[in-house]
Formats: C-alpha cells, structure tokens, sequence
C-alpha cells in the first residue's frame, strides 16, 4: 500500500521547485509543466521505494532531466496533439523581463544549462552536480565557468561572468 | 546564495509561480493509469517474443515447413548438423538464468528480477506475433521441452527479460535460431549484427537494434539478442527510453555470451 499522504505533502513541498528548476533548463514553461507532472506521475508509480531513498527530489528531478532530454522524440506526438486539441489553455505568458533570459539559457549547451541550473538554482554543490550527472567535478566547472560566460555575453551582462559569492 | 546569476535565474519564479500544475490526485491518477497501460504493453512484449520463437518452432514442424521459404541467413552456415543431445544433458533450471549483476547498465537506471521466473514451456501464445522482430505467424505445432522467463524490471523505464528455451535436440533449436536471424534481417527498420565466435554452424548469436524515433513508443530503443548453444536457445530484450549511445553494445553482447556460456558448461 502506497503511502498518498505523504507522496502529496512531498509534491506540495517540492512541484514549485522543480518547476522552476525544468522551467530554467526547457526555456519553455508549458514544456516544463508537463515534464513535472510527469515526473511525479512516475515517483507515484515508485513510491514504496522513491520514498526510501535519502533524496527523493533528486529523483524525481532526474526523471523530469531524462524526459526533457528525450522531448524531441516526442514532438511528433505533441504536434499532433496541438492540432487535435489546440494549444494548452493555462500557460500563462513568460513575463517580458524574463524573455531574454529563457531565450538566452535556451542558446548555451545542454549540458552547460544542465549544470548551471543544478548549481546556481537547485543549490547543489559542485561535487553533488557531478554526481548527478556522472560527470568529473573537473567538467562541471568547466560547463559552470563557459555557461556563465556565455549567459554574460548573451544578456550583455558582464556582472553575470564573474563568480561573486559562486562556490566554483 | 548571493551570486548575481543564482539572482537572475531566480526571477524567472515570477513566471512559474503562476504557472498551473496538477494538484496531487490527479498526479497519482496519471501515474496509476501509466502503472495499467504499461502492465499490458509488459505482457504484449513478453508474449510477442515467446510467441515469436514458439511461432518458429511450429513452423518448423508443421506439415509445410516454411523454412524453405524464408530469406537466406546470413549468420548461419549452410548444413546445420542435426545432432541428437538427449543423452546426460541435464534440463535447463533458473540457476542458469541471468542475474541483474550480469546486464548492461543503463545510465540512472537499477535493474531488479521480477519477482517470479515463470515457465513459458505452454505460454499460451496465440495471435501474438507482433513484436518488431519475429513476424513470423504461428501455426505452433510444438513447443520447446522446457521454457523460462526471468523479467528484470528497473527504477525507471528499462526493463529486460530472457527468454531460455530448450528443444529436443540441436537441429531443431539450428532451425529456430536460423529463422529467427532471417526474420531479424529481413525487417528494414533493425539493424543486424552477429555476436559471438563462429561454430561448425556458424555464430553463437546475434544483435537486433531499433532506435526508434517513435514519439508514441513507451520503449525508444530496443535491442534483442538470440544465441544458440547446443540444444537451448536465449533470447535477452532490453527496452528502455534511451537513444543509441546510451547502452554499451558490447556489454550487452557480453551479458547475451554469459547467458550462453551458463547453458554450455550447465
């Protein structure tokens, strides 16, 4: 028996979060959306055991990563879906100020956003972002150091090159 | 943290704070409607392929053998030595079954046993001959002497199964294996690869890939692998969201030789 009660206090707790986090690392906040709830729809498939592990946000943000990184599949699928149900009716526009940044974050490699978000949004640690990659601490820095310069550049923005208070 | 470009990702929260998302029932909803649609699409794959082998089998052995009418294969040598291989060879037993230890690994994903080895010697297999690779239709006329099948489930979408079946003798699972490899051939969307060293009828066994782009498709890739030893014939299928790259193709010609390996020295 699957413990709902404690699987919807961890979605209230953390579904904001992520969806900050995909939001961040899709460009694209319908898509981001979708990833989420899926994401979460998978952890409720797994819950007797998601719930065991010591960070089940980590794996559920794992899940919503692999989704996104294996969208383009699936954009037949939502193309086709556009045309039969039009556009999702609920997803608000991207503010003005924020149009830059998405447009920018969208425009450095995949692999650089993943780790810039992981970082400098989720707040983990660089050893922590090369684990959850699988990547060497060593790349992460290097991904971290690129994708900020290349943000800077991007937004014209040279405050954003330098690592103030960055623990890289 | 303080750092100007935790600051700016940070303002994109006025965007998503907005933002709509399901509440929680209807998460659990969609996760155990995806809980159902994949218990079945689980039992179609299984089914497909021992319907597949055990379609072969009857073929084989019906009163038109469509052997004969199948492409060439290019894997196999062309006088299979049929070789009676009754005489002191134990019956295949689920020790002899792959462990999860032994499979390739799949990036984020554990793989576990189902929590059953099942006896697929009298699967029921009718109109099932649907799986992407072995199209060939039943008539069943036979089934193997004995059949196991060992599911390895994963933490995510990955999920393997072997399929280990033992025939009353060498040229019969020769035949099989034979027709399985020209069916894995003929079909455009696979590519095809043999595994294994070469034997007095040709290679232990092959690789079956399909990469598919469909967006549909719960499974994105596929790869299948059947080896023959003696008188047992393997199949190993891992499906998994993954694109091509993702699995070590040699590891998992190495987990499809172990499999072999265990029936030989069994």
């Amino acid at each position: 028996m699957k413990d709902a009660e404690g699987f919807d206090a961890f979605y209230a707790g953390t579904n904001r979060r992520l969806l900050h986090q995909m939001y961040a690392m899709t460009g694209n906040l319908a898509d981001a959306q979708e990833l989420v709830q899926e994401a979460y729809a998978r952890a409720w498939q797994r819950w007797s055991t998601v719930s065991t592990y010591d960070d089940p946000q980590a794996w559920v943000r794992t899940v919503a990563w692999r989704l996104a990184a294996s969208r383009w599949r699936r954009t037949k699928t939502a193309m086709a879906a556009m045309v039969r149900h039009g556009p999702p009716a609920d997803t608000p526009e991207p503010s003005i100020d924020n149009v830059a940044l998405v447009a920018a974050l969208r425009q450095i490699p995949e692999a650089q956003r993943r780790a810039i978000v992981l970082h400098h949004l989720s707040g983990l640690s660089v050893a922590e972002v090369a684990h959850e990659t699988h990547s060497p601490e060593g790349t992460v820095k290097a991904r971290l150091a690129r994708g900020r310069a290349a943000l800077a550049e991007l937004l014209a923005d040279s405050t954003l090159a330098s690592p103030e208070g960055s623990h890289v | 943290m303080s750092d100007r470009l935790h600051d700016t990702l940070t303002s994109l929260r006025s965007d998503t704070d907005s933002a709509p998302l399901a509440d929680s029932m209807a998460v659990r909803a969609r996760g155990n409607q995806r809980t159902r649609r994949q218990a079945v699409g689980t039992s179609l794959a299984v089914v497909a392929v021992v319907a597949g082998v055990i379609g072969v089998s009857g073929a084989l052995t019906g009163t038109n053998n469509k052997a004969e009418n199948l492409p060439a294969d290019p894997t196999t040598s062309q006088t299979p030595a049929p070789a009676p291989t009754d005489e002191a060879r134990p019956a295949i037993d689920s020790g002899l079954l792959l462990e999860p230890e032994d499979l390739p690994s799949v990036p984020a994903q554990t793989f576990s046993v189902g929590e059953t080895i099942e006896d697929a010697t009298s699967a029921d297999a009718d109109e099932r001959s649907l799986t992407a690779c072995q199209e060939l239709v039943n008539p069943r006329n036979t089934t193997p002497v004995r059949a196991l099948l060992r599911t390895f489930p994963s933490d995510l979408d990955a999920y393997g199964f072997q399929w280990t079946a033992q025939y009353d003798n060498e040229a019969e699972s020769q035949s099989v294996f034979n027709q399985l490899a020209s069916s894995c051939t003929s079909n455009p969307d696979r590519t095809f690869l043999p595994v294994g060293p070469d034997g007095a009828e040709g290679p232990t066994g092959f690789r079956s890939t399909q990469f598919s782009a469909d967006p549909g498709s719960e499974f994105n890739g596929d790869i299948l692998g059947v080896a023959r030893r003696g008188e047992v014939i393997i199949v190993f299928d891992l499906r998994a969201m993954v694109k091509e790259g993702d699995i070590d193709l040699q590891a998992f010609d190495d987990t499809l030789l172990t499999a072999a390996d265990r029936v030989a020295n069994r």
